[in-house]
């Protein structure tokens, strides 16, 4: 009884009162209310991610957050009714491209796999629906004005604009002054169920860059390779996208995407900041309650086996290493084992501790860091991993070391001093966050998404409490080498 | 450059799939429509922040009581500027023995404190960011860098160590550019000076000493402390741990007039990569102008929203891009052309000697040139033409938005009076910002880019693979980069 009672005073200390309310067509609001600033964070997630994306089509999740920054029906085009034909007969034209293109797959087909070879790569009648496609997109091109929706948050002093794509979910940001919190509901209801595709041929070309920024890091290829090895169905381990994905972006695709995904009933509206549930329930049937609830929807339903067997990955690059990348794969967000599961991430990327006094302290790493893949735990068994990445020149010893070190920590007690430290840098971390209410407003959403946003706040608390038993008990059920995958890059040309 | 698009799909194979019937739109009013209340925002007052400690040293305290976090931040009158002929990375060495006190990597080790000692053309700044809990034990050890640095020979041998390695990654070069284009603009002006074998082995640990004496002084400091902290309390232990501590005359150390750099050429430092990076820029502000609001509409408009928040590194703020989805730059290259995922343009404030007015940007080898003929053009552009509409938007987000931020939350508010009393000497600017921005006209917007953005003047700093950028065109632009101003290509080690 006193046990419970304890418990109920440690989640009060920490567990932020939060108003929440729901639409009759499924659309959920979190408020977080703070006075202190006239301004509010806001954020609407949708759930919906690369985990839906099929093999060719990968980054279809990433580019279609990119088109609905493109206007809607409303915004973002000089006259509507003069533009509308033309936008459906461009989706027109792209569907009887791909029928075009299918009908003569025989004489153009791509085997799928790099290959020097190519067959034929158009038809008379492709050429004349691609020449005709340009010439729409030329018409199309003087209604559109795709920044428009943004100038709208712009005037009214909102900043911070930006938007995300995840395996798990999408989201648009905003931080607006108070009084123009309205502008939110009304640019974000009109984004859900309006947004309309346009400059889509220059919006593939930024994603491209986004992708080639991506492999000017040096490690990225890298760590590609040891994600995509660490499971075996889960989507969550794909990757978000090839250059090769890209040229065959699809507005027909996408929009289907879009309609089936962006409806209330999938969707969460957080608010941290100077506004009321009541203002915010106010507003959001203002704008959203015309929207109607749409079908369930559902992203995978992918689980990934429970793991048997020990991977390694070589990797031989001119650009990166010698460098270690050691995974375990772990349960998510939500999962009992979780709060355990962070606290050991924190200890084996600590420098003093015990990964880090046998490796930085022994000379044989020049860094060690670790971090833990937050993902939804429901529907995957092992959906996310604990990563360790040490950078040295001798991977002969330094690998040895850390898995030695690790297997210590599956039978030995880790030092209390280690395990209060550690526990004070996870809740540094937070105190730190914290002070952003955008980052507030963004970790609710996220761990709704992924749980519920109360899981967020548990488990800082559960975190705390952890024991050295704990510990242990959960180094030995995850570090198990039968879990582990094993990156290793040498600096090096592949002979 | 306009009426063509180009399509991604030409040449591709598209997948199998249906034509998606587009669900109809559901009726909106326009957002005009939307009768929004007036602004809540009250500027604070820095006077309720404001704490005189002794000795002429003045800190800006913001209490949160909502946080479990400290923020110390120390503005010392001490720059690059300051260092002596000869001795290129005095001041940075300086500050290089603030982080070699006794014992400091177990005490940050132990607070879990965040660290951050920076110096560039126009100050050395000290952070450290802790818990409330460790406060007493942060105060004394940010007094103990402050006051007491580690100022001797072991020092010293240890920064002559890191001091001439370039400031990148062997294995990402992107942030060359920004450390290249001031050396190019600057030339053998001290704003532009870096150290060097020679200019570090000339430091001695008296010079260090002498410097610290005669810059680390109360009456050139200024700081910053919020979070968690109690006035009273916080005061008295800041007055413990920094005094006793003597006023004395600081004499900074005269600036030259920079000779003006030899326009229009493009310096490459080639690199195997899929991008390119640019800086292209010149010589910009030096002072508070009478323009200046005018000209932070000018950028907001031309390419970002740097006016503001950049000003507090002035001779070259970070050089990333950080503009909004509206600017020009980003309209034209990114939103019709898909060329670059980041372009912003910058004007930062110089205080002591003119900082740098330019433009960032990144993409694909064929998309290089084409983004010179962008900014070359975007530059011109601003100096002839901006409507209505442009400066509405830009007041409207200058104002309500970034203007507010510098507000938003206790850190930024101490830190943001701290950096207004340091660089401007007194409140002047932000008590009068939203005013003079809103009565900013459409003749004084063009007046100042006309001033201040001066195409002919451009240099060009490209790091990525030459050889690609050169032979590759694209389809709806075909330019060398010669096109652009003489090129000069650079070896890597240069």
């Amino acid at each position: 009884m006193s046990f419970a009672f304890l418990g109920l005073l440690l989640l009060a200390s920490t567990m932020p009162v939060v108003g929440e309310a729901e639409l009759e067509n499924g659309l959920r609001i979190l408020v977080l209310e703070d006075h202190s600033q006239p301004r509010v964070a806001c954020k609407i997630l949708t759930r919906f991610g690369a985990v839906v994306e099929e093999p060719g089509r990968f980054g279809s999740a990433h580019f279609l957050e990119h088109l609905m920054f493109k206007g809607t029906a409303t915004i973002g085009t000089h006259d509507w009714e003069a533009e509308k034909p033309i936008l459906d007969e461009i989706l027109e034209l792209e569907r009887d491209i791909i029928q075009e293109r299918n009908r003569a797959r025989s004489e153009m087909r791509e085997r799928g796999v790099y290959h020097d070879f190519k067959h034929a790569e158009t038809t008379p009648q492709l050429e004349h629906l691609m020449s005709v496609l340009h010439e729409k997109i030329i018409e199309d091109e003087r209604y559109v004005d795709t920044e428009e929706s943004n100038s709208y948050y712009q005037r009214t002093g909102g900043t911070r604009l930006t938007a995300q794509t995840e395996q798990e979910y999408m989201k648009f940001d905003i931080n607006l002054p108070s009084e123009k919190l309205e502008m939110f509901f009304r640019i974000e209801a009109d984004r859900m169920v309006n947004s309309r595709w346009r400059r889509f041929d220059s919006e593939v070309g930024i994603l491209w860059e986004q992708r080639l920024g991506d492999l000017n890091g040096a490690d990225t290829v890298f760590k590609e390779a040891v994600a995509s090895a660490s499971g075996v169905v889960s989507p969550i381990y794909w990757n978000e996208g090839y250059e090769t994905d890209f040229p065959i972006l699809e507005r027909n695709y996408t929009r289907r995407l879009y309609e089936t995904w962006f409806v209330p009933n999938n969707t969460i509206i957080v608010l941290v900041g100077d506004t009321t549930l009541e203002e915010a329930e106010r507003l959001t049937k203002k704008y959203f309650d015309r929207i109607p609830r749409s079908e369930e929807t559902h992203d995978t339903f992918a689980v990934e086996p429970r793991p048997d067997h020990y991977v390694r990955v070589e990797m031989q690059t001119l650009h990166f290493g010698p460098a270690l990348d050691i995974r375990h794969r772990i349960p998510g967000v939500g999962h009992p084992d979780r709060p355990a599961v962070e606290l050991l991430g924190e200890i084996l990327g600590d420098a003093r501790g015990p990964i880090g006094a046998a490796t930085v302290g022994e000379g044989l790493a020049t860094s060690l860091a670790s971090n833990t893949v937050v993902t939804h735990t429901n529907r995957f068994s092992f959906p996310a991993t604990l990563n360790v990445l040490a950078h040295g020149s001798n991977l002969e010893a330094l690998e040895p070391a850390i898995i030695g070190a690790m297997e210590n920590l599956r039978t030995e007690q880790i030092a209390d001093d280690v395990i209060r430290a550690a526990k004070k840098r996870r809740r540094a971390y937070w105190e730190r966050r914290r002070l952003n209410w955008d980052d507030v407003a963004f970790d609710m959403g996220h761990y709704a998404i992924m749980d519920s946003w109360q899981t967020l706040f548990r488990e800082m608390d559960a975190l705390q409490e952890v024991t050295a038993d704990e510990l242990r008990a959960t180094a030995k059920k995850y570090l198990a080498k039968t879990n582990r995958i094993v990156g290793v890059a040498t600096r090096e040309p592949v002979q | 450059m306009s009426g063509r698009i180009l399509l991604f799909a030409v040449g591709f194979s598209l997948a199998g799939g249906s034509a998606h019937a587009q669900r109809d739109p559901i009726s909106y009013d326009p957002p005009e429509a939307i009768e929004l209340g007036d602004s809540r925002f009250i500027l604070p007052a820095p006077d309720d922040y404001r704490v005189e400690l002794d000795e002429g040293l003045v800190a800006f305290m913001a209490r949160d009581p909502n946080t479990a976090t400290v923020e110390l931040t120390a503005l010392i009158g001490a720059s690059r500027l300051d260092d002596p002929e000869g001795k290129a990375g005095l001041a940075a060495a300086v500050a290089y023995g603030m982080r070699q006190v006794e014992g400091l990597d177990d005490h940050l080790y132990a607070m879990d404190a965040r660290l951050s000692v920076t110096t560039d053309n126009e100050q050395t700044r000290l952070h450290l960011s802790l818990l409330e809990e460790d406060l007493e034990d942060g105060v004394a050890l940010f007094a103990e860098m402050l006051r007491r640095p580690k100022l001797d020979e072991a020092t010293l041998e240890a920064y002559r160590r890191t001091a001439v390695r370039p400031p990148w990654n062997p294995d990402d070069p992107r942030k060359r550019p920004e450390y290249e284009l001031p050396k190019l603009l600057y030339g053998d002006h001290p704003a532009g000076r870096v150290p060097t074998e020679t200019s570090v082995a000339a430091i001695t640990a008296t010079d260090l000493q002498s410097f610290h004496a005669q810059y680390y002084v109360p009456n050139n400091v200024v700081l910053a402390v919020s979070g968690g902290v109690e006035r009273e309390s916080t005061t008295a232990a800041l007055r413990d741990a920094l005094f006793p501590w003597k006023r004395a005359r600081v004499r900074h150390a005269d600036v030259p007039e920079i000779p003006k750099a030899t326009p229009r050429k493009i310096h490459v430092w080639e690199v195997e990569r899929l991008q390119g990076w640019m800086l292209v820029g010149h010589l910009g502000r030096h002072g508070r102008e009478d323009e200046h609001a005018a000209l932070e509409v000018a950028n907001y408009i031309l390419g970002g929203n740097g006016a503001i928040w950049k000003r507090v590194h002035p001779e070259l703020a970070p050089a990333r891009a950080q503009g909004h989805f509206d600017a020009r730059l980003f309209v034209e290259s990114r939103g019709k052309r898909g060329l670059s995922n980041d372009i912003s343009s910058y004007v930062p404030v110089g205080f002591r000697a003119p900082a740098l007015t330019y433009a960032v940007t990144l993409g694909r080898p064929e998309s290089i040139a084409f983004l010179l003929k962008i900014i070359d053009d975007e530059w011109r552009k601003i100096r002839e033409d901006v409507s209505d509409g442009d400066i509405e938007i830009a007041k409207g987000a200058l104002t309500q938005g970034y203007f507010q931020m510098r507000y938003a939350g206790a850190h930024a508010t101490a830190l943001s009076f701290a950096e207004e009393l340091f660089f401007e000497g007194g409140h002047d600017w932000s008590e009068g910002y939203v005013e003079r921005i809103r009565a900013v006209t459409k003749a004084e917007v063009l007046a100042a880019a006309r001033k201040y953005y001066r195409p002919e003047d451009l240099v060009t700093v490209l790091v990525g693979p030459l050889d690609e950028i050169q032979s590759s065109e694209h389809p709806l632009y075909k330019a060398k980069l010669e096109d652009f101003g003489e090129l000069i290509v650079h070896r890597w080690n240069e």
